[in-house]
């Protein structure tokens, strides 16, 4: 068998696999029935060793699961609905202040940030994807910061955090397992305060829901953060209905 | 000194079967010969029945924690990634494809993947050594009532005693001590590619002894 094919799948049963390595596995599997046999046995055999003693969570750890899951909307297989485009704007410009929340919140940050794989960096409005160790400083100068404040966006995609320094000038978001875009769309990041939405960025979560951004020269106190579905691209005004929005 | 050089320390579970010998930790799990069938709960799922989520839960929520946790060792971390497995296998129903195997092997996969996510995010490898004391304590301490077996765990311990040494003593690391590939080429000082190597080999013969796919 191709050496690389046999590394792709002893990555995959480690949970080691990049996106790109994924999608080198996916289309070598899509192209070879016996390549999905042999990979299926591969994690079928890792997933027997690793669970052949397995222990019980936690009892409330079900019911907060299960409370997790309510409410969070389920993706198609192949989602394709555009969003309903609808009139812009000011709908949700209900002012909303950005509370501090001490140094705990910054510190469930850590994972978040080095679990993106991609972190995307807005500067002056330029849209730039790395994966530059000095980025993920951008990010960590941001969330480190003595002036931090944090709230929460949350929404049908799941939710965020987002983390304003002054000192800084800048804000980022941070999401975990956020639901993907439907195809041929990207997820919109808004600023509204009275009645004006004002464009922050676009993003679209990893393979992993992950996603970090930073936005500097934005100040997000006392507007509304707002998530929308665009086309991808972006749009010059938000289509409504916002998929997620700060608390 | 890295965190891996601690696994060969003497009376560290890790080291027992890593050096081959004693594969037999667990005497006291009960034994399912048949996992169940999980493929037309899973379709309820799909359809969003969150009742049959509940069920899913209960079904595979031991071998999703346990996966995590052999990885990230920490309790509280543990329950929180299990947790954003359980969303992701609500939010991606749609996504499961049965070519590559059951719902609960699916299920371990992400769970795997995100456990090493998080250890790779979060634990320095500082707090790995200071925990390394403690590893498994719910596995080492378990009881007739908190341990599940979700396979047939004395084929699968049989099934690793006949893998050659070279391979067992990887896919021990890699999937009962829950270390990254990276960290157990460093440990034992080869080449990444030769614990990649070993890790697919010992996969393929596991594959031939367990009978293939569930």
């Amino acid at each position: 068998m191709n050496p690389r094919i046999d590394e792709l799948i002893a990555l995959a049963a480690l949970g080691e696999l990049t996106e790109a390595d994924s999608i080198e596995l996916d289309a070598a599997v899509s192209a070879d029935p016996a390549l999905a046999v042999e990979l299926a046995e591969a994690l079928t055999s890792a997933a027997a060793v690793q669970t052949s003693a397995a222990v019980e969570p936690p009892a409330r750890l079900r019911a907060s699961v299960l409370g997790a899951i309510s409410g969070v909307t389920q993706e198609g297989p192949e989602p394709t609905s555009p969003a309903l485009r609808s009139v812009p704007g000011g709908a949700d410009d209900e002012t909303v202040s950005v509370k501090p929340v001490g140094s705990q919140r910054r510190r469930r940050f850590a994972p978040l940030l080095a679990a993106a794989a991609v972190l995307m960096l807005v500067a002056g409005g330029v849209l730039v994807a790395t994966n530059d160790r000095d980025d993920d400083d951008s990010i960590a100068a941001v969330i480190e910061a003595d002036d931090a404040d944090s709230q929460i966006v949350t929404g049908s995609i799941g939710e965020l955090e987002l983390v304003y320094s002054a000192d800084q000038d800048a804000f980022v978001l941070v999401g975990n397992s956020i639901a993907p875009a439907p195809a041929g769309s990207t997820y919109q990041v808004w600023l509204v305060k009275s009645g004006s939405a004002t464009s922050v960025d676009t993003f679209v979560p990893d393979a992993d829901g992950s996603i970090t951004l930073r936005a500097d020269g934005l100040d997000p106190t006392g507007s509304t953060i707002g998530i929308t579905v665009e086309p991808a691209g972006g749009s010059d005004v938000p289509t409504m209905p916002l998929v997620a929005q700060s608390a | 000194m890295s965190a891996l050089a601690v696994i060969s320390r003497p009376g560290v579970p890790a080291a027992r079967g890593a050096c081959g010998e004693g594969l037999h930790p667990w005497h006291h799990e009960r034994i399912v010969s048949h996992p169940p069938d999980l493929s037309a709960l899973f379709e309820r799922v799909q359809r969003g029945d969150h009742d049959a989520f509940a069920e899913l839960y209960d079904a595979i929520a031991a071998p999703v924690y346990t996966t995590v946790q052999r990885v990230l060792r920490d309790p509280a971390m543990s329950e929180e990634v299990t947790q954003e497995v359980f969303v992701e296998l609500w939010t991606r129903a749609a996504r499961f494809d049965r070519s590559r195997g059951s719902v609960s092997t699916w299920a371990v996969t992400i769970a795997r993947r995100r456990a090493i996510d998080r250890v790779r995010s979060e634990q320095s490898q500082r707090n790995r050594i200071e925990q390394l004391g403690h590893r498994r304590p719910d596995v080492e301490a378990a009881t007739d009532d908190t341990v599940v077996a979700s396979l047939d765990a004395e084929r699968v311990v049989r099934a690793m005693s006949e893998l050659p040494p070279d391979q067992r003593q990887i896919i021990q690391l890699a999937f009962i001590d829950g270390y990254s590939h990276s960290d157990i080429a460093e440990q034992l000082d080869l080449p990444l590619g030769t614990v990649k190597g070993r890790v697919r080999g010992g996969l393929q013969r596991l594959s031939g002894k367990l009978g293939g796919v569930a």
